[in-house]
């Protein structure tokens, strides 16, 4: 039975939201606000395929006023793939920013609307794909 | 060549393990970062060990039927434990705690002392019995059961150590128990060289690994033995028995908690698939067989250091 070979990056995904998620978490009572996520990514260097962006999976923060939105965007064939929100500090509830995540991948670009009410987040959700895909990039 | 200039290290116990954190300097700042390194792993502990009788999974056993509000640390590990779970259909399961306990698993290495849950073993608890609550962060066991978090867990305090020590410092290195952690340099300002334990050899290594900025994980069939025979930490949770076709599956992944759970998963998968599962993950693979014979995932090759190949 040939089944086609998937790339999944969930789980790595979901290992960063919970180290991000756990680290907050504790951070909370010693420190007022979050460290920047430093980023492990993978040693490898894959090929750069057509569209620019090599193959892999890229963590990063963005930044707003009112904290912070991590997110880990999976490149496949060139392409992004899937976009996860591993963690949100803002103020607002991490669904405002919720179908953020499939716009990037139908549109293959950061370049999306702000959601209305809660800007922060998500200027702070494209910021973070933006930092993930210069990693993917580079 | 041996490293010209000395690491900063030092190690503790922790997780029925020893903790080592290497940096290439020290300084005020640096021993504060290491020393709140070192505390993830007592915290992750506290919640994940199910050697702790008053550990916050331990109590989880016997809440059977009801949703449980739990920490976020236990949360997330069962969470990713369970997505494991479902991808490999069983072949990784959070859920073998009891009978890992009934095969004689059931001493702190720490403390040294016996910790039993009184679940029975012999059930047929699987994954399946876990239900999360994204939303509430709760936990609802659908029978009595033990979860068994230990490669997850570690892994994970192995990653928030190492976010913390990139905080105050670039080149480091941390090892727990066959999870290995390198950042930046080593002393002597090339890539850090990991050694894979030598399944069969105590003081040797079946190869070294240079890399950096990643996770490197070695699951093995030497690390614990059960008191019976031919049994060792690893087991099938589909069969209830120890895999013998792999002696060792080392993984180099983006984080600790990834690479000590598909090194696990792939060390019962077998050869084959298990290194296609690690592959799946864009990770690299080296599994060992018991004639020890090497054989890897097309990747692992660039970071193989030459003359680690005999």
């Amino acid at each position: 039975m040939a089944r086609r070979r998937k790339v999944s990056g969930e789980l790595l995904a979901l290992s960063a939201t919970a180290v991000v998620g756990v680290y907050l978490a504790g951070y909370v009572i010693t420190q007022p606000a979050a460290a920047a996520l430093e980023l492990v990514v993978p040693a490898t260097t894959p090929p750069v395929a057509a569209h620019g962006y090599r193959d892999g999976t890229y963590l990063a923060e963005g930044r707003s006023r009112f904290g912070s939105v991590y997110v880990t965007v999976a490149i496949s064939g060139g392409r992004i793939s899937q976009v996860w929100i591993n963690a949100v500090t803002t103020t607002f509830p991490p669904q405002v920013i919720a179908a953020m995540p499939g716009q990037v991948v139908d549109r293959q670009t950061a370049s999306i609307d702000l959601v209305s009410g809660a800007s922060a987040s998500s200027a702070a959700f494209i910021e973070a794909v933006r930092a993930a895909l210069a990693q993917a990039l580079a | 060549m041996s490293a010209p200039v000395e690491l900063r290290r030092d190690a503790r116990a922790f997780m029925d393990t020893v903790v080592t954190i290497a940096t290439a300097r020290t300084d005020a700042k640096v021993e504060a970062g290491v020393d709140r390194a070192y505390r993830w792993f007592a915290h992750v502990e506290r919640a994940c060990s199910r050697f702790e009788p008053d550990s916050e999974v331990s109590r989880l056993a016997h809440r059977t039927g009801v949703a449980v509000p739990v920490s976020p640390v236990l949360f997330q590990t069962v969470r990713f434990a369970l997505a494991l779970a479902r991808e490999t259909k069983g072949a990784f399961d959070p859920t073998v705690g009891a009978l890992m306990e009934r095969r004689g698993f059931d001493r702190s290495y720490r403390t040294g002392r016996c910790h039993r849950s009184a679940v029975d073993g012999a059930g047929r608890a699987t994954y399946r019995d876990i239900e999360l609550d994204d939303a509430a962060e709760t936990i609802r066991l659908r029978r009595p059961l033990v979860i068994d978090l230990g490669a997850v867990a570690k892994g994970l305090a192995v990653d928030l150590a190492a976010k913390e020590l990139r905080a105050v410092v670039r080149d480091f290195a941390i090892e727990a128990g066959g999870d290995v952690v390198v950042s930046g340099r080593n002393a002597a300002g090339g890539l850090w060289r990991v050694g894979i334990q030598h399944p069969r050899q105590p003081e040797a290594t079946i190869a070294i690994l240079e890399v950096t900025d990643t996770a490197v994980c070695t699951s093995g069939d030497y690390m614990r033995q059960a008191s019976s025979q031919g049994e060792h930490h690893i087991v099938d949770p589909r069969s209830g028995v120890s895999p013998e076709e792999t002696v060792s599956m080392t993984v180099v992944a983006p984080s600790a908690m990834l690479a000590d759970a598909l090194s696990t998963a792939a060390f019962v998968l077998g050869r084959d698939r298990g290194l296609r599962l690690v592959g799946e993950h864009r990770a690299d693979g080296l599994a060992v067989s018991g004639g020890l014979q090497r054989t890897a995932t097309p990747g692992l090759s660039r970071y193989l250091a030459t003359g680690s190949t005999s």
